[in-house]
């Protein structure tokens, strides 16, 4: 299982354009294959800088550093100081506070982070190294179809699955690292039984305290509907009567690659009750998110690899995302396919177009929700993505075909095992 | 717009609506396409204020309905066309980004699988030559029964035409037997407009107005939105638009792709040819084929694999009531039939997009296109399609068709495959280290295990595009008009 890491540190006035400047290097040496962040333990990762928090304050500038990444987070730290070197000081050392000392500069990261209000990972069983190793096997199982003659349609396909078999331990003896089987992959993850298993005792856990409460509830619940219609009727959505200018940036770093990622922050609307809804609506999509990560699906989405909501100590709220596919698509996923869900996150943010009861209309109001999103969206600074050429349902694809290499499999299997390669 | 009486049934404004938003003027089999540049404004204004009344004459949806014409004519404009007829920034602002930017950006190119020899840079007219912009401001589409008809209506209209240069004059053959240059049965799967008259086919989709037609409700029940222009004495006879104090250019109109597609028709009965001969050893031409027909998805004569999975059924394929009578997900949800990367599942995935059929086949209502496309055979020996299509929102139809489903390697969980007929062979990643490769290779499902056809060239390449605007009467008579917008 992944974690989400959210380092958010503020940038020195002086050093702002200086930070900028060393972040297009990084994003061009990400690029040229020389990412500073440690591969084997990195999925995906970003530096981004957020605007201030009102243009007029003195708030400063943020630097965002967004891993998702396998083991623990002062490992992580640890690798990254090595793996990243010179860039770190670079990097963190045009914001407030920056230590000289390595051990110091840890500790400083980790006090910096925030805690993600709700984190979905698409694969929470595969690790950096066994999606990159999957991917070499079903590549390497490939060329031995496309080697075998025209002859080969005859045989059978519990025979041909015997023969890909032995090519791949041939294989294996040239490339010692490679793995055929899950246990090589180093410790095992808590099994998608287990962790469901937890949910279900912390929901269990859970049901008498709520039974206590309801009284209390049913009193409150018409109230916070009143309370929250009303602010439905008062707050101003926006109104897209023409299509928003944004930066032209966003489109010129999208799509050059089977992945994408997106960057939005807005603010939440003024008020106690907002902040309340919110909070209480991420928790539960983040638990939803963890009983459902193996299934693959965020809300019926099949293409997110990652994603995060954090709220900011400055009352925004910050949406990372990876995932497959263009803008277009993953847009008119939510839409399709999550429209409730979103609506009830972001129509506790400014300018959300109209909601009824915080979960209806909003989102499904296609190009308000477009238009919206492009205007709170951000130019994403430095990313960086272990596998580029992957999309989840390759990940899976790949797994299944390793996972098929084990034990005996009837001539039905093996063909629709076959299927896969 | 007080004229207007004929309405559908769908309760769309007949009079209103250029004829090409209902059909595809099967009846005037000949035509040819002006690309116009304004050299003259007033001249332009008059030219185009006679050929409005022309439109309205014999080329509106409602006349379409009525009695056969001789000829038809059709107008659309691009974004430089409008800031020539004297559209403001304010007016421009309200189009689509897309269509203001126009189709030959590089960061378009780039989501459209235009590049290599396809890129814009190359294009015979509307790239990014001509001072960035395409160069073109009007597309004129000339309509007529015959061949003789069709030269008289251009001679007819040449001394009006003064006040243009004429950027491209781009000529049209007529269709044999409804098959296109690389031998197969074409335009079959097309929706139905919501509120045309005609009968619904089996299997065809009936969409909402509003997907194609601005000022309708669209799939997602939603008015699209809608360009306008700040109100003025000169605008009052445009409805109402929706932001106060301005008036409405989009009712009745629509967004026109155009795109000049080269079908390399050697290349690809060669690659068929000889896909077949390496894996039989001897020419093979009924393998050729049956290859050739996986990555289509359907046969030449148009029946489709999911109906006719061993041999092409002619009597099938030239059978509007069921050659198009098919889905995908409960037959065929891995491609055994139909391969997941084959053309027709590609530009319509039916009820096979994501795992819930039901879903998929609201969804994929919500990214189709009227296709209005003519072919074309040039003295040089070069032949193809002017691709033709109409939407109401270019970004979610047809820019999301090409990128997400035509030319995605990943789509459907493909792992890395092209659309074998119109798919791009060229890099679309950063020519950097470690960026993917050009995808050149198409994979056919089958037991005991899948073919794999690789190093596929582009059999179609793009020779010339633009993105257009095709009013409605009222608006295009405004346009029309002299003095200021």
């Amino acid at each position: 299982m992944a974690r989400a890491l959210t380092v958010v540190t503020p940038v020195r006035d002086d050093r702002l354009e200086m930070l900028q400047g060393v972040l297009h290097t990084v994003s061009d040496e990400v690029d040229a294959g020389r990412a500073p962040f440690p591969r084997a333990t990195t999925h995906f990762a970003r530096w981004v800088l957020l605007p201030r928090a009102t243009p007029a304050a003195t708030a400063p500038v943020l630097l965002v550093l967004e891993a998702n990444h396998d083991g623990s987070q002062g490992g992580w730290l640890t690798e990254l100081g090595l793996s990243a070197g010179s860039r770190l000081d670079a990097i963190y050392g045009c914001c407030a506070g920056w230590p000289a000392e390595a051990a110091a500069q840890r500790a400083w990261l980790a006090a910096h982070t925030l805690p993600a209000a709700a984190f979905y990972q698409g694969y929470p069983d595969h690790t950096v190294q066994a999606v990159a190793n999957d991917r070499r096997l079903h590549q390497l199982a490939g060329q031995y179809l496309d080697q075998l003659g025209p002859a080969a349609r005859k045989r059978s396909a519990t025979e041909l699955r015997r023969g890909l078999r032995e090519w791949l331990q041939r294989a294996q003896e040239r490339e010692p690292g490679l793995a055929l089987a899950p246990s090589e992959h180093g410790p095992p993850t808590a099994g998608s039984a287990g962790r469901i298993g937890r949910i279900v005792g912390a929901l269990l856990l859970a049901l008498p305290l709520a039974l206590l409460a309801l009284p209390a509830l049913l009193v409150a619940a018409p109230l916070f509907l009143l309370r929250l219609r009303r602010l439905e009727r008062s707050e101003p959505p926006d109104v897209y009567h023409q299509p928003v200018r944004f930066d032209p940036q966003l489109t010129h770093e999208e799509d050059w690659q089977t992945q994408n990622q997106l960057t939005h922050l807005v603010t939440i609307k003024p008020g106690r009750l907002r902040m309340f809804v919110i909070t209480n609506v991420l928790r539960v999509v983040g638990l939803i998110a963890r009983l459902r990560d193996n299934v693959g699906d965020l809300g019926g989405i099949p293409s997110i690899h990652f994603a995060r909501w954090v709220i900011l100590p400055d009352r925004r709220v910050l949406f990372l995302s990876n995932f497959d596919g263009s803008w277009e698509s993953y847009l008119g996923d939510f839409i399709d396919r999550a429209a409730k869900g979103l609506t009830g996150i972001w129509s506790n943010t400014e300018g959300f177009p109209r909601t009824d009861f915080l979960l209806w209309k909003g989102a499904e109001d296609e190009e308000a929700f477009k238009n919206w999103t492009r205007k709170h969206q951000l130019h994403t600074q430095v990313w960086y993505s272990s596998c580029p050429d992957a999309s989840i349902p390759n990940v899976h694809g790949d797994a299944a075909v390793r996972r098929g290499l084990g034990g005996e499999l009837g001539e039905v299997e093996s063909q629709r095992w076959l299927e896969e390669v | 717009m007080g004229t207007s009486t004929s309405t559908g049934a769908g309760g769309l404004e007949l009079d209103e609506i250029q004829g090409l938003l209902l059909r595809g003027f099967g009846d005037c089999p000949h035509a040819r396409f002006l690309f116009l540049r304004i050299r003259d404004l007033g001249a332009a204004r008059v030219a185009l204020a006679a050929l409005a009344d022309e439109l309205a004459l014999t080329s509106t949806a409602a006349r379409l309905l009525g009695p056969r014409a001789e000829s038809r004519v059709q107008l659309a404009f691009t974004a430089r066309g409008l800031r020539s007829l004297g559209l403001g920034d304010d007016a421009l602002a309200s189009f689509p980004l897309e269509f203001q930017e126009g189709i030959a950006t590089p960061d378009r190119a780039r989501i459209l699988g235009d590049t290599g020899d396809s890129a814009p840079e190359a294009w015979e007219f509307g790239g990014r030559g001509d001072g960035g912009d395409g160069g073109i401001d009007v597309w004129l589409g000339l309509y007529a029964r015959g061949a003789e008809p069709l030269r008289l209506l251009r001679a007819d209209w040449a001394d009006a035409l003064a006040g243009f240069d004429v950027v491209a004059e781009q000529h049209t053959i007529p269709r044999e037997g409804d098959r296109e240059h690389f031998g197969f049965r074409d335009g079959i799967s097309q929706p139905a407009l919501e509120g045309d008259p005609a009968p619904l086919l089996p299997g065809q989709d009936l969409v909402r107005a509003g997907e194609f037609v601005l000022g309708y409700p669209n799939q997602y029940g939603k008015l699209p939105l809608s360009p306008s222009v700040a109100a003025s004495p000169a605008s009052a006879g445009l409805p109402a638009a929706a932001a106060p104090g301005r008036h409405d250019l989009g009712r009745n109109g629509s967004f026109l792709v155009y795109r000049k597609l080269e079908q390399h028709v050697d290349a690809f009965k060669t690659f068929f040819a000889e896909a077949a001969e390496r894996e039989s050893g001897r020419p093979d031409p009924a393998l050729a084929d049956y290859l050739a027909a996986k990555c289509m998805g359907r046969w030449p004569s148009g029946a489709p694999l999911m109906l006719a999975p061993e041999r092409d059924d002619p009597a099938l394929g030239a059978d509007p009531l069921r050659n198009n009578d098919f889905r995908f997900a409960e037959t065929d949800p891995r491609g055994l039939r139909c391969p997941i990367a084959s053309h027709i599942r590609r530009a319509n995935p039916r009820d096979a997009k994501g795992p819930d059929p039901v879903e998929s086949l609201q969804v994929v209502q919500r990214h189709r296109l009227l296709r209005r496309g003519r072919m074309y055979h040039e003295a040089s020996g070069r032949r193809g399609v002017h691709f033709l299509a109409l939407n109401a929102s270019l970004r979610r139809q047809f820019e999301f068709i090409q990128q997400t489903w035509i030319i995605n390697p990943k789509f459907e969980g493909l792992h890395a495959d092209r659309d074998p007929i119109t798919g791009d062979s060229d890099p679309h990643a950063r020519p950097e280290p470690g960026r993917e490769p050009p995808v050149t290779q198409v994979t056919i499902p089958e037991h005991p295990y899948r073919r794999r056809l690789g190093g596929m060239p582009r059999f179609v390449s793009v020779r010339a595009g633009a993105y257009l605007f095709l009013p409605g009467l009222s608006t295009l008579r405004w346009l029309a008009m002299p003095g200021a917008r």
